[in-house]
């Protein structure tokens, strides 16, 4: 038993050794938190004008009258979070910058595209742009502009169509005023289409608020990318190590726990000051999450401390399962990545398929999210909760049998 | 030439090193298998927005037409049909929807009501909240229901001008009838067209392709406190770090490459080998560079954590968040990914090669000489 004690004591040591370098990072994390904030909001300027511009170039025939009218009428149109910057520019220049990544991408207008379509003749517009890996938001960009496509399309067919009956049917009148007085006409309903719709917010089953799911997402993102912070005190260990302190007396369940309770300790208190200084940054730069002022603190505290050990105690098990420091050191990283992406860290796991969803919510960072959110709603949670202390369990009954496998072969 | 074959042997020695190791196979593995898991997965519905869809008169052919579009079109919403106005509500209720639109029973009045006065209730959306996305798709929902409202534009404006018949045969006369969008790369290819699950496993693979040279700088240092390579003169040993970086990075390369493949994200192979090329002596430097900046095992590890962070933010892994370019030129895996959309200037990228093995090369020396070696 004081073998036990000097043990636990001896790698307390070693894990708090890291606690520095580990808050360190953090604090760097923060401050680099914080100059995203005061930057954004110094790019941005106000509240009010809190859009992300979008630049767009464009090249080619711009000559005529109408295209300049439907360029400016996209500046004006409100799409909630972007607003939309257009700079006529000359090819080379606009391929150059978005090289530099200073536009997001260029349309290239073909030579005359407006008296084409008036003959009913298809010259696509070219849109080019950086193909990146982040789809979501390239997605969404290339669905608008579609959609504004098929806006333009379907009012180009009225107009040609009015120009056609002016000329067929009414001689005394200016087939192309008609025109363009139509497509104002056109632009203006364009302009009110919200009023086309009723919005009806309903009380539904209680969901957490976009910043709550988020502040899961990222506490459970952090605790698995921490466990790389921790691979000098984990990774790499003597394999012989164990075995000769059990011919020493300490047997290898005393070693195994007092192994883990060292690097939960460590994790719980990086977390702990995180929060500590996080809470007050997030109060500053008004980010509410109503959530955690409704919810019952001793219950959220003891929750979110079960869900920090079970992640401990899947990455302690990682560490063992892994043979050297880069291996280790990988399959963290890989871990991290694995979860949080099927666990809805990322993106959020409504996105996903039904299926993929399920497999989402069966791993332990879907528990820990699953967890997290009942209990930031105040919802009853036994199922969850004995979930998350089933798999701290077996994760360290795995470790205890690991080492006792690899004793037997020693 | 002798120099050459050192070399080869002595990254030979050192990649046999790292395969020995049964965690770093494995995630060699997993790297394939997550794709090949992935790709499966590929034709499901996965949306940003799911939308239950309810018409309170089933039978205005106009509704139908409307609803039709919606359901038969690919894009980020995912339009089911509900049975009925209270049943679309209560899917918004119960969670199993994000929004509810149902069509008014007079859809053609409503949307004539708009014509003339500049409002006219057509659709009432029902949400739990009002977010960005959803904002957004409500304007797929106004495409959907522009051609009725462009139809009787159309036909008002024509009708106030004289009493207007054999409309329809004027209005899309000349209508082109094709996109008349087409998205391109700057060289000149098309941009495919990908799913949310699968897009962004290119950037996840840069970056843990990064991750491999930096988990090999953390070997470096114990390696270094065991003495493993000190037999070698100090020159050479200076080298070791860098080439075990290389090491580590490779077979992950090819490895990342394989699984582009199998899941069908590869682009031509001529860029991919490009790309790839550039980013394994990147990674292997960017690590190095660190580790010289790093005076403790703890510190690089630490670190490590805060890098992997930055770098799933930053570089537009998930999502292109467009912030603090300066920083997000700092990491290669941002200008791998850029390079794979064919958005870098080569020049700019041979550049930052170029500054990074100068920066390398200047703090190995640093600390060499800090070391009195």
């Amino acid at each position: 038993m004081r073998g036990a004690g000097t043990y636990l004591k001896l790698q307390l040591k070693r894990a708090l050794r890291l606690l520095p370098w580990m808050l360190g990072v953090t604090l760097l994390l923060l401050a680099l938190a914080a100059l995203t904030a005061l930057l954004l909001r110094a790019t941005r300027g106000s509240e009010d004008d809190a859009r992300v511009p979008v630049q767009v170039g464009i090249v080619g025939d711009l000559e005529d009258d109408h295209l300049g009218d439907a360029l400016k009428l996209l500046e004006k149109m409100d799409f909630t979070r972007f607003s939309l910057h257009m700079q006529p520019m000359a090819e080379e220049e606009a391929r150059a910058a978005l090289l530099r990544g200073e536009i997001d991408g260029y349309a290239r207008i073909p030579e005359g595209f407006v008296s084409a379509l008036a003959r009913g003749e298809h010259r696509p517009v070219v849109y080019v742009t950086a193909q990146s890996g982040a789809d979501l938001a390239a997605q969404l960009t290339r669905q608008l502009a579609e959609a504004l496509s098929e806006l333009v399309l379907e009012t180009e067919n009225a107009v040609y169509g009015a120009q056609d009956y002016a000329a067929d049917h009414l001689p005394d009148k200016d087939a192309d005023e008609l025109g363009t007085k139509l497509a104002l006409r056109f632009m203006l309903r364009a302009l009110d289409r919200e009023k086309l719709f009723a919005l009806e917010l309903v009380e539904g089953e209680a969901s957490l608020s976009f910043a709550a799911y988020y502040l899961c997402g990222v506490f459970v993102l952090f605790l698995m990318l921490w466990a790389i912070a921790a691979t000098p005190l984990c990774a790499g260990r003597d394999r012989e190590l164990p075995a000769l302190l059990r011919a020493r007396g300490l047997s290898l369940a005393a070693q195994t726990a007092a192994d883990f309770l060292s690097y939960a300790l460590l994790m719980l208190l990086a977390l702990l000051l995180t929060g500590l200084l996080a809470l007050p940054l997030l109060a500053h730069w008004s980010i509410r999450i109503p959530e955690l002022a409704d919810a019952c603190a001793p219950r959220l505290l003891g929750g979110a401390v079960s869900v920090a050990l079970m992640l401990c105690a899947v990455s302690f098990l990682l560490f063992e399962l892994s043979s050297g420091t880069v291996g280790a050191v990988l399959l963290q990283f890989f871990n991290a990545l694995l979860q949080g992406l099927l666990a809805g860290c990322f993106y959020p796991a409504s996105f996903y398929p039904a299926a993929l969803r399920r497999l989402g919510e069966a791993l332990p960072a879907g528990l820990a999210m699953t967890r997290l959110r009942a209990l930031l709603l105040g919802q009853p949670d036994a199922r969850a909760a004995g979930a998350v202390w089933a798999v701290t369990l077996l994760a360290g009954l795995a470790v205890w049998l690991l080492r006792c496998g690899r004793r037997e072969r020693l | 030439m002798t120099g050459f074959r050192r070399f080869i042997r002595w990254y030979g020695l050192l990649t046999k090193r790292l395969l020995r190791h049964g965690a770093y196979l494995a995630v060699l593995v997993l790297m394939v298998l997550l794709a090949l898991a992935l790709a499966q997965f590929k034709g499901h519905d996965s949306a940003a927005v799911r939308v239950a869809l309810a018409l309170e008169e089933p039978q205005n052919e106009a509704a139908a037409a409307v609803a039709q579009r919606l359901l038969e079109q690919e894009s980020l919403l995912r339009v089911t049909m509900a049975d009925s106005p209270e049943k679309a509500r209560e899917a918004v209720r119960n969670g199993s929807a994000d929004a509810a639109w149902i069509f008014s029973s007079d859809l053609d009045g409503a949307l004539s009501q708009f014509v003339r006065l500049g409002r006219g209730l057509a659709v009432t959306v029902v949400q739990r909240e009002e977010q960005v996305l959803l904002t957004l798709s409500r304007e797929r929902l106004f495409v959907a229901l522009y051609p009725e409202l462009s139809h009787e534009l159309f036909g008002a404006y024509l009708a106030e001008q004289a009493g207007a018949d054999e409309l329809a045969r004027y209005y899309s006369q000349r209508s082109v009838g094709e996109k008349m969008l087409r998205f391109e790369t700057a060289d000149g290819e098309s941009v495919r067209e990908g799913t949310l699950l699968l897009a962004p496993l290119r950037g996840m693979y840069y970056v843990l392709l990064v991750y491999a040279a930096l988990a090999a700088g953390l070997l470096s240092y114990r390696e270094e406190r065991a003495g493993v390579f000190f037999a070698l003169p100090a020159r050479r040993r200076r080298y070791v770090p860098l080439l075990s970086a290389l090491a580590a990075v490779v077979p992950a390369a090819l490895v990342a490459l394989l699984a582009l493949y199998a899941c069908s994200l590869a682009l031509p192979l001529s860029r991919e080998v490009a790309v790839l090329l550039w980013l394994m002596p990147a990674a292997a430097l960017f690590a190095e560079l660190l580790r010289c900046l790093c005076p403790r095992e703890e510190a690089y590890g630490a670190l490590g954590a805060v890098l992997s962070l930055a770098m799933l933010l930053l570089c537009p892994v998930f999502v292109d968040l467009k912030l603090l370019q300066p920083l997000q030129m700092l990491l290669p895996p941002y200008w791998a990914l850029r390079a794979a959309g064919g958005a870098a200037s080569p020049g700019a990228m041979i550049s930052y090669l170029a500054a990074l093995a100068l920066l390398c090369a200047a703090a190995v020396r640093l600390r060499q000489k800090r070391r009195g070696l």
